[in-house]
């Protein structure tokens, strides 16, 4: 069984300019949460090992900081790219 | 981030019943205001509807006085009754004012529903038969149901003789079902239709939905019903026995294999990630995610049902046999679903797999009965009825 709650398209996820975080409601009422960086670096990695990543080294996780639930982020690096171009937002080095 | 809706003024979780709103104080305090949106002839302080959003809960009284909790964006104001909790009519009348026509017809709150961050209310104007469909708050996916760079709240209204509105949210996408005097029925749907929830897509753009689209009319057909998850829509047609479904793909298969029939049928409801189907002879069928316990009692038999209803994640039941007890199951991390039993061994995530003790009224001499339940995003009501005035209980977490 997967640990995670849910996986998510980021598509269906909202992106914050203020805090430039995607973020996607929690069943708990507050909000699962992950920065653009952290996700432009986990898309990146999960692209440079062809797609799978052990277990331990997937961090395309959002987490809700009022609860333990997380959820499996779901995209392609390009996307997130596509973001930070629409966002006029400089891309991590 | 506070959590505010449960009207309680502390946000710590709740894992025993707290007070939060009691309408017996109400009526005095209304007794001779003239509120707008409210019944004449109806003066009763019990609750309709009691609905909950991410971080706001909306209860309708069967008079036509709306209270709120919590983040009430532009329905927020001062008329605070009690702590935490504020009647809307007012404001509403201010906010809505310039888009009705006549302002003097008779209009009551007949209908609400609740998005994470928005709330919807449907008026009843009496004179006219019709139905309005007003929309407040925040919106991420085109859910408030406006068209771009509008700023009316009236998001759409019925046809005449309309004579009943039934309004749903779950997260992102809401349904309103309107129902008419010559007993037809039309289905509308608005916001996130990512999963093709409201209607086959045919492009991208389809996958939001921004303002009310009719998805479906039955011509001298009321008995249709539907259940709304943060995924998939059910219509559920009684007449010809049939369930249509929407979104999930496998939720769509295991109904296919499990649910032969809505004849036999006695108690539907819904979770934000599942579907439970009560028959007749009382026996449960739990269907979709089951990762924190939702469908832990699947194929058994409960003891025949008095109440049942869905939060976010998890269940709420009182049986006939022991009404005086609520009981639930599934996530209960903040409490939701009470406290762990010290004779069970307690999870990180306080997951319920059987049902768990939240309420006995006969512990408190006060309480005469348990008259409904209502379940939110970890949070779980339950309206009390004392001798002879109505309260409403909370536990879980602001």
């Amino acid at each position: 069984m997967s640990n995670f709650y849910d996986e998510i398209e980021i598509d269906d996820m909202t992106f914050d300019e203020e805090t430039k975080t995607f973020h996607y409601p929690c069943p708990c009422g507050d909000r699962f949460e992950i920065y653009i960086d952290d996700l432009y670096f986990a898309f990146d990695d999960l692209e440079k090992a062809g797609g799978e990543l052990p277990a331990d080294e997937i961090s395309n996780i959002a987490t809700c900081p009022s609860c333990s639930l997380q959820i499996l982020c779901i995209g392609e690096l390009q996307d997130v790219i596509d973001i930070y171009e629409k966002m006029d937002i400089v891309l991590p080095a | 981030m506070e959590m505010v809706s449960l009207g309680i003024p502390d946000c710590e979780d709740k894992d025993v019943c707290v007070e939060t709103f009691d309408a017996s104080s109400l009526s005095k305090l209304i007794a001779y205001k003239d509120i707008p949106f409210t019944n004449n002839k109806n003066k009763s302080c019990d609750i309709k509807l009691l609905k909950c959003g991410g971080n706001h809960t909306l209860i309708l009284l069967e008079n036509g006085i709306l209270l709120g909790s919590g983040e009430l964006r532009e329905l927020c104001n001062d008329f605070q009754l009690f702590n935490g909790w504020c009647v809307l009519n007012y404001r509403l009348q201010e906010l809505v004012a310039p888009e009705l026509t006549n302002l003097t017809s008779a209009s009551i709150i007949d209908s609400i529903s609740t998005c994470w961050d928005s709330s919807f209310i449907g008026i009843k104007f009496l004179q006219e038969n019709t139905i309005k469909i007003f929309s407040f708050g925040l919106q991420f996916k085109s859910e408030l149901g406006r068209p771009s760079g509008s700023n009316r709240y009236l998001i759409m209204e019925s046809g005449p003789d309309c004579e009943s509105l039934t309004l749903h949210s779950c997260l992102y996408t809401t349904i309103s079902r309107f129902q008419y005097t010559n007993n037809n029925v039309s289905l509308y749907g608005w916001g996130l239709n990512n999963k093709q929830q409201l209607f086959r897509y045919v492009t991208k753009a389809d996958k939001i939905v921004t303002v009310p689209k009719l998805l479906d009319e039955y011509k001298d057909n009321a008995a249709i019903d539907f259940i709304l998850g943060k995924d998939f829509l059910f219509i559920l047609n009684y007449t010809e026995d049939y369930i249509e479904c929407l979104g999930n793909e496998k939720l769509k298969a295991s109904i296919a294999k499990n649910v032969p029939s809505l004849r036999k049928m006695a108690h539907i409801t819904a979770m934000w990630s599942s579907v439970h189907f009560i028959y007749e002879d009382n026996r449960l069928v739990s269907l979709g995610n089951g990762s924190l316990g939702q469908l832990s009692l699947d194929g058994n038999k409960l003891k025949p049902v008095k109440l049942l209803q869905c939060g976010s994640e998890h269940i709420i039941y009182s049986s006939i046999e022991a009404p005086h007890i609520v009981t639930s199951w599934g996530w209960g991390e903040h409490g939701n679903c009470g406290s762990f039993d010290k004779n069970k061994n307690e999870n990180e995530q306080k997951i319920f797999t059987s049902p768990n003790n939240i309420l006995n009224i006969q512990e408190n001499k006060n309480y005469a009965k348990i008259s409904n339940v209502y379940g939110g995003c970890a949070t779980t009501f339950i309206k009390i009825n004392k001798a002879v005035n109505i309260d409403k209980m909370s536990n879980n977490r602001i």
